[in-house]
């Protein structure tokens, strides 16, 4: 017997008490008014304007790209200056990949997750709306830079030395290191936001079986984003010591190397591709049945295609690196995975030809923009497995050959999906239909446009026409094609222009989209139309893979309040948190209201990143503070506060509690798969310690000053004493001991501070100066790491302190501890690795 | 790890991850051994080759009895077109075990892909 054989029978009709349950839950879900509404925090609103601020930075690169187009027109073009080119093609990829791929990913799974989940929310809405002003400040940031002459200028890769020189570049680099770095921030908050929702958040019920697709492609990138990202942010902290404080990183002179940063760039730039890629994957592979008119064929297998990519995709970071003199073999491991990688997305592309091939396949808008997505995203894969050869892309490396072959992949694989999908949800956001004529129009012009732009730089590449050159002479024989494709540039624009003022043209005549106008079998069409701001009347219980198609009353079901959490009787915003593996209710998770706290927090945040752009360290302290003091109010208020009552009834008989701790909690999720990513990006430095070992015989080098063993030893002991305490604290607490558990907690402190003197101290006494050579430097930045968490789990650990003293953090309600715990956890693994790196591993450097 | 028995035991979410991490750690350690057998030039001592043939063997061996696993215990089958979509504890276990042997097989060819440069570079 399981826990749906428990469950109650529907309640009896009674009209007039659910009119009143459903006026409970449209005050409690309502959005806020006037200038408040910037403060909301439901995810369609959030989700909405991630999507227009998305796709807004989307048109401003595309601008870029025809300048780019116009510069490059005809032969001895002096339209601009190579100077204004520079930052124009530099800014074109950036904003391209940082404010548009990744965050419309973001934008459209926080806009549609909950729905495709049946759920009403994500897990951590203000945390959705923290991500998404962290991104419009960071981006407007970084864009805006352009007016000011500013942009930076050095390539959207950054390349050393020429970044990590003051004088060679200026001020553009270090807003593209702090801007992106803040937007990085965005984007892992993001994440965590999402992982989490598929796998604590869905309608109760959805077992791993009949999780969407969607939810698998979700998962899958959202986990690659955690680990893909760090590496560059770890990359982008050593080139910014190097260019604000001469750290020694990445000059060959002082021990260091300009390759580190290529790997570290590269270990997350082509997970990143596929971060682009795998998302609208999924836009396909959800839309596909409704018009296939049947299940997508393989679903296991495109489940295990995602994974696959996701994989692998980490095992292709060299092939951008084929030329920089690696040895052979290692460029062959490469090659190899390169090759590896088109199987499970070739996988993926022949179930959905299989889908079409054995469905009854019906006209419509999506469809079409898939069509054009398949047919070039092949054209792009083939090139992909070419440039994936050695030989082959040692000959084209750097041409604009590779800039055909990533467009198309990109454009195919990524943007096309994506306008399908901007067809396909629309009626679902905004309750009307696109029209089909503009529409066909819009198609047309891009695709063809598209290959117009596109397919001649095949040929200027393989002619020997180099990226990023601003202007070229007559006699190379390039003019023609370029001339071809800078008139198809302008034909994609003025589809994506027909598009847009399709989808933002006012309209005169009423809303008219039907429910579920495309028949399709998924979740989010379950509701009635139009839609309230909570969402859904009742979240269902789902048993079947295509809810829609296998469960047909579900949507009276649904709208008749027969399921769970129908009411919000204590005026509090809930969803239910269910298990990883089959959707069994755990417990209702409170979910917090909007709050100007989460947008102050992002903008100071942002404000501090922007300030030490020009190296204003007091005002970038000040703004640091200012976010801290506002991210903890942000919690303080928001979560894990102690229940009314420990339960309560969410419909059917079914009663849940109202609180978790521990592992069973979202917050403990989240907490891990931060620290997952916190610990990736230690690991990069990590891997500029062994790749300094690599290069240098012996490492450290001779006469280097090697850590002093005594204050090492001394620091273990303390951060060890530190880490006891706070695991102490918690199971003392658990037991009731609230006293002895501050006092431990308060202990924890002044321990770990001390331990991280006692690191520095060991590095000082042997006169380690990080100005001076990359062992020196690698050593400090790995102790600064250490110490920048030691202070941030201090403040944690305050903040317990004070729990407790106010009752927020009790014996049984400890959430809190639970996680902070988990952090401790994780700072006393990269404190033993630091010390081992620099104890132990010198002296046995030195013995090989 | 009674804590952690719903993800661990009862169901195939780490088998689902672990074929294309022993793949990752296979990859990396090959290239790894490249670099610092031809950074340091070991080759004399141990060669590169033995140690890349070694690595390969160990990391098929378990990615068989990753294989081996959700055949048994999840009762996963090599099957082409199995949708695996009923609403019980047995069929989420055969959804799992299914794609963690389609992710066994090809975490081995993406292995076996990897080592095939050894056979072909004899120095770095």
């Amino acid at each position: 017997m399981t826990w749906t054989d428990r469950l109650a029978p529907p309640p009896q009709p009674d009209p007039a008490a659910r009119e009143a349950e459903k006026q409970r839950l449209i005050a409690t879900w309502k959005n806020r008014e006037g200038i408040a509404r910037l403060t909301e925090v439901n995810n369609t609103t959030v989700g909405l304007w991630y999507t227009a601020a998305s796709i807004f930075f989307f048109a401003f690169a595309g601008v870029l790209a025809l300048m780019i187009r116009a510069q490059l027109a005809v032969p001895d073009n002096d339209l601009m200056t190579a100077h204004f080119y520079n930052q124009l093609f530099t800014l074109h990829g950036t904003a391209m990949m940082f404010l548009f791929a990744v965050p419309i990913f973001e934008a459209v799974a926080i806009l549609l997750l909950p729905g495709i989940l049946g759920t009403r929310e994500l897990p951590f809405p203000r945390l959705s709306s923290f991500s998404f002003w962290c991104f419009i400040t960071g981006g407007v940031f970084v864009c805006g830079s352009l007016f000011f002459n500013a942009a930076p200028a050095a390539g959207w890769f950054m390349y050393t030395p020429m970044s990590s020189d003051p004088r060679l570049t200026g001020i553009g680099t270090d807003i593209w290191l702090l801007g992106l770095s803040f937007i990085e921030v965005a984007s892992l908050a993001a994440s965590v936001e999402l992982i989490t929702g598929v796998l604590k958040c869905r309608a109760p019920g959805m077992r791993l079986n009949m999780l969407p697709l969607y939810g698998w492609y979700v998962l899958v990138v959202a986990l690659m984003i955690v680990f893909a990202f760090p590496p560059l942010i770890a990359g982008d902290l050593l080139l910014e010591l190097e260019r604000a404080f001469d750290w020694a990183f990445f000059d060959p002179t002082r021990g260091g190397d300009p390759l580190l940063w290529q790997h570290l760039f590269w270990i997350f730039g082509h997970p990143e591709v596929y971060i682009v890629f795998l998302p609208s994957i999924a836009l396909v592979a959800t839309m596909l049945p409704a018009f296939a008119r049947r299940p997508i064929v393989g679903h296991s297998w495109i489940v295990l295609s995602a994974v696959g990519v996701a994989f692998l995709s980490f095992g292709l970071w060299v092939h951008h690196m084929f030329t920089v003199g690696l040895p052979e073999i290692s460029l062959a491991f490469f090659s190899a995975a390169s090759e590896a990688v088109a199987i499970p997305t070739g996988i993926q592309i022949f179930c959905f030809i299989a889908t079409i091939w054995m469905g009854r396949v019906v006209r419509g808008l999506p469809m079409l923009f898939v069509s054009g997505a398949l047919a070039i995203f092949v054209f792009g894969g083939l090139t992909g497995v070419m440039v994936a050869v050695v030989p082959f892309d040692a000959q084209v490396h750097d041409s604009h050959f590779v800039v055909a072959h990533l467009h198309y992949t990109l454009i195919g694989g990524a943007l096309f999906p994506l306008f399908a999908g901007l067809c396909y949800w629309y009626p679902l956001v905004t309750e009307r239909m696109l029209s089909d004529r503009a529409g066909r129009w819009s198609f047309w012009l891009m695709f063809i446009g598209f290959n117009v732009t596109f397919l001649p730089m095949h040929w200027t590449g393989i002619l020997g026409m180099p990226r990023r050159v601003w202007t070229y002479s007559a006699d190379a024989g390039w003019s023609t094609l370029n001339m071809v494709s800078s008139v198809g540039s302008f034909a994609i624009g003025a589809g994506f222009l027909v598009l847009l003022v399709e989808m933002l043209r006012p309209r005169r005549a009423p809303a008219k989209a039907p429910r579920d106008p495309w028949k399709a079998p998924g979740l989010e069409w379950v509701g009635a139309l139009p839609s309230e701001d909570y969402g859904l009347r009742s979240i269902p219980l789902v048993t079947t893979r295509y809810p829609l198609w296998e469960q047909p009353d579900l949507p009276r079901e649904v709208e008749d309040a027969e399921w769970f959490l129908a009411d919000a009787p204590e005026g509090r915003r809930e969803m239910i948190v269910t298990d990883v593996l089959d959707g069994q209710p755990i417990y209702v998770q409170r979910v917090p209201a909007p709050s100007w706290l989460t947008v102050g927090a992002a903008v100071a945040l942002g404000a501090s990143f922007i300030v030490a752009t020009w190296h204003l360290w007091m005002l970038a302290g000040v703004s640091m503070a200012a976010f801290i003091a506002l991210l903890i109010a942000w919690l303080w208020t928001g979560t894990a506060r102690p229940p009314e009552a420990a339960s309560k009834d969410v419909g059917r008989g079914l009663r849940l509690p109202v609180y978790a701790s521990g592992d069973g909690s979202c917050g403990w999720w989240a907490m891990f798969i931060t620290m997952s990513g916190d610990l990736t990006a230690y690991l990069g430095l990590v891997f500029a310690f062994f790749f300094f070992w690599t290069l240098h015989d012996p490492f450290p080098p001779a006469g280097a000053g090697l850590p002093q063993a005594g204050w090492l030893a001394l620091s273990a002991v303390l951060l060890a004493a530190a880490w006891g305490a706070v695991w102490g604290a918690l199971r003392v607490n658990r037991a009731g001991g609230r006293i002895a558990a501050q006092w431990l907690l308060v202990a924890a402190v002044p321990a770990s501070m001390l331990g991280v003197a006692a690191m520095a101290q060991a590095l000082m006494i042997a006169g380690l100066d990080p100005t001076r050579h990359a062992w020196d430097a690698t050593c400090w930045v790995l102790v600064l790491w250490i110490g920048v968490h030691v202070g941030i789990g201090a403040l944690m650990v305050f903040y317990c302190v004070a729990g407790i003293s106010f009752g927020k953090l009790t014996p049984r309600w400890d959430a809190d501890l639970g996680n902070v715990t988990l952090y401790w956890h994780f700072l006393a693994l990269s404190s033993a690795i630091t010390l081992a790196l620099l104890g132990l591993f010198p002296v046995l450097g030195i013995a090989t | 790890m009674t804590r952690f028995r719903r993800v661990i035991d009862e169901g195939a979410i780490w088998v689902l991850a672990a074929p294309l991490s022993i793949w990752a750690a296979h990859f990396l350690l090959c290239y790894w051994v490249a670099a610092i057998w031809c950074a340091k030039g070991w080759d004399e001592a141990v060669r590169m080759r033995t140690v890349h043939a070694g690595l390969t063997l160990a990391a098929l061996a378990v990615i068989a009895s990753l294989a081996g696993l959700a055949r048994r215990r999840y009762r996963g089958e090599l099957r082409v077109d199995e949708a695996i979509e009923g609403d019980s504890d047995a069929d989420r276990n055969r959804f799992l075990g299914h794609v963690a042997l389609m992710l066994a097989a090809l975490a081995a060819l993406a292995v076996v892909m990897t080592f095939l440069p050894t056979l072909v570079f004899r120095q770095c």
